[in-house]
């Protein structure tokens, strides 16, 4: 412990706040993730299946999703915080702090993220569709036991990249209040000239990354054949 | 037991309307295999898919033992598919299940208990002849292999009906044999009724019992499989045998003058036509002895269909013009189609 003090002197009296802060940085990085995941499972299945020629075509619905991801994809993340202010008070009770920062983060990603999820889907081949709906499988057992399953590697993927943005993304929201290894770094590390805490914060954002990426690709080793 | 009235089916397209079956009707008995034969874009993938429904019909019947499919729900519509299975050209299994968990998949909806469920993916699997790979996953096997698993899978809730659709197209020649024995013991052993969607006219000639020819979405031409090699009436059903037998090269040689092709003064080419009525009898041996002739085969095409001898040969007959045309007259006798060619 000693040898880690000498290189940052700094962590001596900020370590107790720099491990809190990751432990909010985990903590809006788990919570956002778990919702932004359903959510962007259920619109990638339903962008597939209610498109043209798809299993359940209605393509009212389609245009409606389709061009709503693309208008919230286009707001950058700064502003879009902002402007979920009052939605955020509204379902969370608060825009501050760890809590405040869910619903900004979720809208941030989702749309992204059911994207991706709509082409690692569409790689499943329609002849395997076409298969299924020949031996008598209803749309909702196609989804589960075909689409979904057969992209379990692809969405692992995909999973991957977002979660990998949305650390990105808790750093921004730390910025404007959340808190998290984000707001220490620019607090002590940006502000207060304390650059040994801004290379430790990399550090842990890295180790982070590094774990996503891991468990990630253990899934796809296992599931890919 | 599958009957199709008056079936039309077209695509709204930006270029217009493309007629994808028009007015197809057809009816395929039970425990027969039908072949429905054409070149692509006939017409004749989107025909099979009315069947099933996969593709509905924008106007006529689909009758399966007497009812019309069309007119039921969807949830009705699922239970009548499951009594019908179906193979593709490119197999459709899922990458993330073994061999046993493809097989397994359409027996989810059969309400049988698992071990029931073990028992018949293990004797599908012996039927089909792969009981060892049966924790494989498709990316392990070969393109017979992975068809193999295919056709348990679709036989999997015992179905009547077996559509095949374009089965052995992207199999080699030894593959398509073995695929096609596995029907025909499947439709004999199981009584099933097989139709069968091919460009092959191989995959017809070596198991359909009865054939359609297609084209341009229409039905053009229909019949047991041998009258239809015997006497076909269409320019399209013409090319399409000669496609199996190759007869047509002989036209080539002519033309290119080949020394094969040469006859001497007053000999004649012929092409005699095999159907099984004749073909026991050692005509051109005959016709040598008879009328003092030389018959030479050059090159010809006789093989078994639906276990009869049929074919074509092309022979030259050389010797005294009224002794040749003695020999064509015997030809004609003994009821080989003969057709002069040269000479």
């Amino acid at each position: 412990m000693n040898m880690i003090y000498q290189i940052a002197p700094n962590l001596e009296s900020r370590g107790e706040e720099l491990l809190e802060c990751t432990v909010q940085t985990i903590q809006m990085v788990v919570v956002s993730a778990l919702f932004a995941f359903v959510i962007g499972v259920i619109l990638g299945v339903l962008l597939i299946v209610t498109r043209k020629g798809g299993l359940m075509e209605c393509t009212p619905l389609y245009r409606v999703l389709d061009k709503g991801i693309d208008i919230v994809r286009s707001i950058p993340f700064i502003i879009l915080m902002f402007l979920l202010i009052p939605v955020s008070r509204a379902i969370v009770g608060t825009s501050l702090g760890v809590a405040g920062a869910y619903v900004p983060l979720i809208c941030g990603t989702v749309p992204f993220f059911g994207r991706q999820v709509e082409t690692a889907i569409a790689e499943v081949d329609s002849g395997l569709i076409e298969a299924s709906k020949a031996m008598g499988f209803a749309p909702v057992e196609i989804i589960f036991g075909v689409y979904l399953r057969e992209s379990i590697p692809s969405i692992t993927r995909v999973s991957m990249i977002t979660l990998v943005n949305l650390v990105g993304l808790t750093a921004m929201a730390g910025a404007v209040g959340a808190g998290g290894l984000g707001d220490f770094a620019i607090r002590y590390g940006y502000q207060q000239y304390e650059y040994d805490l801004l290379w430790i914060t990399v550090i842990i954002i890295l180790l982070i990354v590094s774990v996503i990426q891991l468990v990630g690709n253990i899934i796809i080793r296992h599931t890919s054949h | 037991m599958i009957e199709l009235k008056n079936v039309t089916k077209t695509f709204g397209g930006r270029s217009g309307d493309v007629h994808a079956v028009q007015d197809v009707s057809l009816t395929v008995a039970e425990g027969e295999i039908f072949g429905i034969i054409g070149f692509s874009g006939a017409g004749k993938s989107t025909l099979v898919r009315c069947i099933n429904l996969l593709e509905r019909p924008t106007s006529g019947s689909v009758l399966i033992d007497g009812k019309d499919i069309t007119k039921l729900s969807e949830k009705e519509l699922r239970e009548v598919r499951k009594k019908i299975g179906m193979i593709f050209q490119h197999f459709n299994l899922m990458r993330s299940r073994t061999v046993y968990g493809n097989i397994d998949f359409p027996l989810k909806k059969s309400g049988l208990s698992r071990e029931e469920r073990d028992k018949k993916i293990r004797s599908l699997l012996e039927l089909v002849g792969l009981s060892d790979k049966i924790d494989a996953y498709p990316s392990q096997l070969s393109g017979g292999q992975k068809q193999r698993v295919a056709i348990a899978r679709a036989l999997a809730n015992d179905p009547k009906v077996l559509l095949c659709d374009e089965a052995t197209s992207a199999l080699d020649p030894q593959t398509t044999q073995s695929i096609l024995k596995l029907l025909n013991e499947v439709n004999r052993r199981l009584g099933l009724t097989i139709i069968i969607i091919t460009h092959q006219m191989d995959v017809v000639k070596d198991i359909c019992d009865r054939v359609a020819v297609m084209e341009n979405g229409r039905v053009v031409e229909e019949g047991n499989t041998i009258d239809v090699f015997d006497h076909p009436r269409e320019p399209v059903t013409k090319d399409f045998i000669a496609t199996a037998t190759n007869i047509n090269k002989i036209y080539d040689l002519i033309e290119s003058g080949n020394p094969l092709t040469e006859l001497q003064p007053g000999g004649k080419m012929l092409i005699l036509s095999y159907s099984n009525t004749n073909t026991k009898e050692a005509v051109i041996s005959q016709v040598s002895r008879k009328f003092h002739v030389d018959a030479s085969i050059i090159f010809g095409n006789v093989e078994v269909l639906k276990e009869l001898p049929f074919g074509k040969l092309v022979v030259s007959v050389n010797g005294a013009p009224e002794d040749v045309d003695a020999a064509v007259a015997y030809f004609q006798s003994v009821g080989v189609d003969t057709e002069v060619i040269k000479g």
